[in-house]
């Protein structure tokens, strides 16, 4: 080997090392800080009690509200764009649709894709002026449905698109219908990548400030009906960072947490349940 | 067993010929290899049948595949009732993602066969292969239809344990008989096999062989291959393909003896492959 190319191919590897070392001390950076400084504030009563009179203010009482309010939104939210996303992963699958059509929805789920989540939140806004509801949970569970469809719906379609061509020739050999061939051998062969999909998507709603500060409200209680304001954590943390105190500030951080380790459990479930399905996988 | 008679059929992908105007008839009970250099149409041979070519994007079809005196290809044909008439065994064998009793049931479950049925089919597998009893006590039909799939691929003995494991797990020639168990789990008629060895050790090879022929006699088989010594090993009838025309056919003895077409003897002494 020339000595050019020796050259090359080692600054190649010391680049993309460096590039690791970048997105990994990015992620460490922003943990960290979060835990720093969250950890001290986190207590027992912040993540059992609603807030108290003066709350925002550094009075005693908890974030159970956020906690709540978050888990319905982007739970529901997700289940809502689940259901709504496999069939249209599905029918984005050649044999489904025709092409042109299945190009024509790529195009303008990958335009979705890209935009802002305060669109999303002024769109429910609105859907919601329409039908004469004001802020509430159903508000901030359309409007986190809408953020999720297009992220859940382009990574399922990728995960099926990879599934082998001869599986699914093996079961239309075997007198299998396209609907046969799709629920049995496709959805069974791409689960653990569904199921990666659909964390993804919640991992993408769960954060989101933007969507639900129109749509779902903020309020100290937690929503009885779906008509009920809800409070959600990106929202909580905006409010706590937003106050001149210190210690409310530092329950912003606090709350920061939470919402990690709420995405954290949900990803580790969704690992567990990944790797059971991934066992009668076909590699 | 169902009589299969290509009439004039032409195939064509994207404006290439893959098939040019083939007509030959099957004989039934047999096992017919189709034999001829790499891309000469054998497998686009094959999958006309079961009409597998549909799979593929730009695929044109005239001419007709005629099973039992019906156009495969008619407007009103029934496709998935065609598919459980014909067995395919593909070139790699691909388990579905599912246990290896599923793997098997599969076919009779989206068939919605009868317990009826099952037991009936059953029974014709047993008497095919001369094996104990259709139905152990407490054994259902399912079960029994399974068991009898699996003895005939010559599997049972190695998954009777175990059926409730991935069908991932097995190794790839015992894959390629739960494929034929599969394939023979939906009742069919004839078997259709696409170089089925080729991904297979010799002695997975020879297993596969053994069970084809087991089975000859009872299914009309047609098997795509390559290796012209397993052809000789095989085959009743031969079918000899070139750049997608069917370029002779005859008794195997007759063609690998004293073949009447130079590209046929060319084939056959190794000058082209």
């Amino acid at each position: 080997m020339s000595r050019a190319r020796r050259v090359t191919e080692r600054a190649m590897i010391v680049l993309m090392q460096l590039a690791l070392a970048c997105v990994a001390g990015c992620a460490l950076l922003i943990v960290g800080t979060v835990l720093v400084r969250g950890l001290p504030a986190l207590s027992w009563e912040m993540l059992t009690h609603l807030p108290r009179g003066g709350f925002y203010l550094g009075k005693s009482g908890g974030i159970l509200n956020a906690i709540v309010g978050s888990l319905l939104l982007a739970g529901c939210a997700t289940a809502a764009a689940a259901v709504v996303s496999l069939p249209v992963a599905f029918a984005l699958q050649r044999e489904y649709v025709p092409r042109t059509a299945a190009r024509i929805v790529t195009i303008a789920l990958d335009i979705l894709w890209g935009t802002p989540s305060i669109v999303y939140g002024a769109f429910g806004f609105m859907l919601m002026m329409l039908l004469g509801v004001g802020a509430s949970l159903l508000g901030g569970i359309i409007a986190l449905t809408l953020l999720m469809l297009p992220i859940m719906v382009r990574a399922m379609s990728e995960v099926i698109a990879t599934a082998p061509r001869d599986l699914k020739e093996t079961a239309y050999a075997l007198g299998a219908t396209r609907f046969e061939t799709m629920r049995h051998v496709l959805l069974r062969q791409t689960l653990p990548g569904l199921v990666t999909a659909v964390l993804l998507a919640f991992g993408r709603g769960i954060g989101d400030a933007a969507a639900v500060l129109f749509t779902a409200g903020y309020s100290d209680r937690i929503p009885r009906t779906l008509t009920d304001p809800a409070a959600s954590l990106p929202l909580a943390i905006f409010f706590q960072l937003g106050t001149p105190i210190a210690a409310v500030q530092q329950r912003a951080y606090a709350s920061a947490c939470v919402l990690l380790l709420i995405v954290l459990a949900v990803s580790l479930l969704a690992r567990v349940l990944a790797a059971r399905a991934r066992r009668f996988t076909i590699r | 067993m169902p009589h299969i008679v290509f009439q004039n059929l032409h195939v064509e992908y994207q404006g290439h010929t893959g098939l040019n105007n083939i007509s030959v008839s099957i004989p039934d009970g047999q096992i017919t290899a189709i034999i001829g250099p790499s891309g000469c149409g054998k497998s686009t041979l094959l999958k006309s049948i079961n009409r597998l070519l549909d799979l593929t994007e730009g695929t044109r079809v005239t001419g007709s595949v005629l099973i039992d005196g019906r156009d495969a290809y008619a407007p009103d044909a029934d496709l998935l009732h065609l598919r459980k008439k014909i067995g395919f065994l593909a070139q790699r064998p691909y388990p579905l993602p599912m246990s290896i009793y599923d793997n098997v049931a599969f076919g009779p479950r989206i068939h919605e066969m009868t317990t009826d049925e099952m037991h009936a089919l059953a029974l014709r597998i047993a008497a095919g292969q001369h094996a104990e009893p259709v139905l152990h006590a407490n054994e259902r039909p399912c079960d029994a239809l399974v068991r009898h799939c699996l003895a005939a691929a010559g599997l049972w003995g190695e998954v009777r344990g175990r059926l409730r494991q991935p069908a991932s797990c097995l190794s790839i020639g015992q894959q390629q008989r739960l494929a034929l168990a599969r394939a023979l789990a939906v009742g069919p008629e004839a078997i259709l096999a696409d170089e089925p060895t080729s991904a297979l050790d010799p002695l997975s090879t020879q297993l596969i062989e053994r069970q084809l022929c087991a089975l000859r006699g009872s299914y009309t088989i047609l098997i795509v291959t390559h290796i012209l010594r397993q052809a000789r090993r095989l085959a009743d009838y031969l079918l000899f393909m070139y750049m997608g025309t069917l370029v002779e056919h005859g008794p195997a003895h007759t063609l690998f003896s004293n073949p009447s077409h130079p590209e046929t003897r060319r084939y056959i002494s190794g000058e082209i492959s």
